[in-house]
């Protein structure tokens, strides 16, 4: 009698027990959400959970590496809020703006900067009063004078610029032109969206593919089809399949290959701050993938440097600095178009002592090869270098 | 709010963990306490955000009176009715915890639903009290095999026929003042059967002929595409099947069987392919198919650890967030944590009648209490796993938190029968009857 009782308990204990892993799991699962997930999917844009939080919160500040404030709110006279941009169009691109649809970190960083970057209490008394209390702050990895230097090489012509420090993955600056004045958006909106010939809202370093997905670098295929996570930046999808790839990922491919193969992964926003500064969180450095053996990178670079002493990049040869570089030219696909367009497109890696930066130049729509690409990252690299010494 | 849920769930778990005997009053005292206090707390925060004016529509008069009549029938559930009965007091705190849970959330959520809700329990409570009394007497229960199997067969085949399709899946039957889910009553009434059967004879040809009826229970529920509660009967039936013949095989066939038949069901219907790629990736189709898991996926992100605070996220945004979704709302505006030991309360509850079932040693109860208990059990990590994408999302509710009608009814009669279940146990009067 006692004996047969146990036994059938067992099985309901047993059922118990799976019941409670099962459970178990579960809270696992939430731990796991929460901690690692969340906040990349709280700011995909069909999150509107945003709107809400505009009535309460003062938008946040954009800091640039070295705290230069590349966005900010402040309350207007009839208590609507004004979203300044110090540096205007100079950043237009990769910090955005955060009306009509918002573009750039506005908008990836948007339920971040909508946070409240108060304690609890206080953002509670805040409510009471009646006043906005300030959001989360983020700061960038972006160098201010560099991305001005940037500017100044791409001068307005149709393309992009990007530098990364290839150690740590981190965009240093990033400029796509031509440009817009991010803060009157909504009131130019018509006109923005109309001018459909520019397209200027169009980052042209992360978004449209137009460049080829693989090119041959001596014996070394480079293929560009890399696809990392940096939410900042909406890289396509690999589905698209027409072997086509961005700016962006060719500088991730070229920042591999001067961190002796191995891609980290890419970092614009280094840390998400309180409303007086305070770190929240940190971003780390993180290697994303191996891309190259220390044999190809090996080859790889000394097609690169071939290039620069005696191929088709001499003209960014310096005696301060080695550079390492390629450049390319590939037709544009218009069918449209009575004469034929290309796309240039030049990468280089410049190292001096420890420093070294990559940085990568396409520009758009031109009816021959020209040099316009070259020239600029040449500037970029002076005037990086050149700061350097006074540093 | 959270604090004082929390300390709610660590009494329970240890009472849980008590022996019937050694229960502390105290502790029951000061859980009444923390009840009590979490509904004051959560409804004063609620009448300050109508004061703030973050809860349009809502009018602090009526939110008053609401609020009165609820904590009049806590009191009554809670605290006078166990002193004059011999239910598992542990148990009915629970789950007048979660009816204090849905209470708040659903007030919160739409004020009209939630005072449906509210006398929907005052019959449910009554209901409870029938099941408690009557099952405790009913000798004859555990005869009607196929009184059990026919009508809830018939109430299938009614849904089959007269059920409008909602959300892909005949659910509902409209009866014109109010839409009737019967499958909240064949989940019983099949658990009953099972119980019944093999309380008559606990053979080999029983469990065919139990298999046959579950296999068509199983496949009116595929026709009326609600899958999720076949899989619910089917891994009952297991479950049940394996307690009542001490056979692991049983297990394993089971899950080879739910393998093959997940498998043909993905084949055949759309809509399973469809839950199962939304749930794969939502993001990638979130206007569609994605967007329900999306949209709570927000709703649990936005809020984090500890919620945005009633009234300060936008858990209306979530298509059918007062039924099988409101464990997103409850994340979102309570916070994360808050769900975690929602989810720990609920292991707590599920835990607590399985306890009950091994008390018991006749086969009819004993398999009675497993199977409701194990129902309770699946059913809430069904839902709790679709919500937080852990699983495929099946298009079921939490038991007393969500706010349809009959799952408020169902649930109230499993209980009171778990509760009748109980007195039966510690009158000692099932012991060793008919092994």
């Amino acid at each position: 009698m006692k004996k047969s009782r146990n036994f059938l308990n067992i099985d309901i204990i047993a059922i118990s027990t799976f019941f409670t892993l099962l459970f178990v799991a579960l809270c696992v699962c939430m731990v796991v959400f929460l901690a690692n997930d969340a906040s990349t999917v709280i700011n995909n844009p069909y999150n509107r959970r945003s709107e809400n939080l505009k009535k309460k919160v003062l938008r946040g500040i954009i800091y640039s590496e070295d705290d230069d404030i590349l966005a900010f709110s402040e309350n207007g006279e009839d208590g609507s809020e004004i979203r300044a941009y110090p540096y205007g169009r100079e950043f237009a691109h990769v910090v955005g703006f955060d009306v009509n649809g918002a573009l750039g970190l506005e908008s990836s960083y948007n339920y971040n900067l909508l946070s409240p970057g108060v304690g609890f209490f206080k953002n509670i008394s805040n409510e009471i009063n009646g006043v906005k209390s300030p959001g989360k702050n983020i700061r960038t990895t972006l160098d201010v004078p560099l991305q001005e230097a940037c500017y100044k090489a791409l001068n307005n012509i149709s393309g992009g610029v990007i530098v990364m420090d290839p150690s740590t993955g981190s965009v240093k600056a990033l400029v796509s032109a031509p440009d817009f004045d991010p803060a009157s958006v909504a009131e130019n909106w018509d006109s923005i969206i109309s001018d459909d010939n520019n397209g200027v809202l169009f980052n042209r370093v992360t978004q449209g593919a137009i460049l080829p997905a693989e090119i041959q670098a001596g014996d070394i295929t480079m293929d560009f089809e890399i696809f990392t996570d940096e939410k900042a930046f909406s890289v396509q999808d690999e589905t698209d399949g027409d072997g086509l790839s961005t700016l962006y990922q060719m500088a991730q491919y070229v920042c591999a290959a001067a961190n002796g193969g191995k891609l980290m992964k890419t970092i614009l926003v280094s840390e998400i701050l309180d409303a007086d500064n305070n770190v929240l969180s940190k971003t780390k450095y993180s290697e994303a993938e191996t891309l190259l053996t220390a044999d190809e990178c090996a080859q790889l670079l000394e097609f690169m440097q071939n290039n620069v002493t005696s191929g088709n990049c001499g003209m960014v040869k310096s005696d301060s600095y080695d550079v390492f570089a390629i450049k390319g030219e590939c037709v544009a696909d218009d069918p449209e178009a009575d004469y034929e367009y290309e796309h240039s497109y030049f990468m280089c890696i410049a190292q001096k002592d420890d420093e070294k930066i990559v940085v990568c130049v396409m520009i758009e729509n031109k009816q021959e090869s020209n040099t316009e690409a070259i020239e600029a990252a040449k500037e970029i690299l002076d005037y990086y270098f050149r700061q350097g010494i006074y540093d | 709010m959270l604090i004082v849920f929390a300390a709610f769930v660590v009494f329970s778990v240890i009472s849980l963990l008590r022996e019937y005997k050694k229960d502390k009053k105290s502790i029951r005292i000061i859980q009444i306490a923390l009840l009590l206090l979490f509904h004051l707390a959560s409804f004063l925060s609620i009448f300050l955000q109508i004061h703030l004016g973050n809860a349009p529509g809502l009018s602090a008069r009526s939110v008053l009176t609401l609020y009165i009549g609820q904590v009049l029938f806590l009191m009554l559930m809670a605290v006078v009715i166990p002193l004059f009965t011999e239910l598992n007091r542990n148990l009915n705190l629970v789950m007048c915890m979660f009816i204090t849970v849905g209470f708040v959330i659903q007030t919160r959520l739409d004020f009209d639903v939630a005072v449906r809700q509210f006398f929907i329990l005052l019959f449910g409570a009554v209901m409870f009290f029938v099941f408690v009394f009557f099952c405790k007497r009913a000798k004859f229960l555990r005869n009607l095999t196929w009184v059990y199997f026919g009508v809830s067969a018939a109430l299938l085949v009614l849904v089959l026929v007269l059920a409008q399709y909602s959300y892909g899946a005949k659910l509902a039957i409209d009866l014109g003042f109010i839409s009737f889910q019967p499958m909240e009553f064949v989940k019983i009434l099949f658990v009953l059967f099972v119980a019944a059967a093999f309380h008559h004879a606990n053979n080999i040809k029983t469990v065919i002929i139990t298999a046959v009826c579950a296999a068509i229970h199983c496949g009116i529920l595929a026709l009326c595409n609600d899958l999720g509660s076949a899989l619910t009967i089917f891994v009952i039936y297991v479950l049940m099947v394996f307690v009542a013949r001490k056979n692991i095989f049983y297990i394993i066939g089971g899950f080879v069987g739910l393998g093959a038949a997940g498998f043909a069901g993905y084949k055949l219907f759309p809509h399973v392919r469809v839950r199962i790629s939304s749930w794969i990736d939502p993001w990638s189709d979130i206007d569609n198919r994605g967007y329900q898991i999306a949209q709570s996926l927000f709703a649990i992100g936005t809020g984090g650890w500890f919620g945005v605070g009633l009234f300060g996220g936008s858990p209306n945004s979530i298509p059918v967030v007062n039924n099988d979704f409101v464990f997103s709302a409850i994340c979102e505006e309570m916070g994360g944590l808050f769900g975690i030991f929602l989810i720990l309360l609920c292991l707590c509850f599920a835990l607590m009648m399985m306890k009950i079932a091994i008390k018991i040693e006749m086969v009819f109860y004993k398999l009675l209490a497993f199977g409701l208990a194990a129902t309770y059990a699946f059913q809430v990590f069904l839902t709790i796993g679709g919500v937080i994408k852990f699983i495929p999302s099946t298009g079921m509710n939490i038991p007393l938190i969500s706010s349809g009608g009959s799952s408020l009814l169902g649930s109230m009669i499993i209980f009171g029968m778990i509760q009748a279940l109980y007195v039966l146990s510690v009158h000692n009067n099932v012991k060793g009857v008919r092994k």
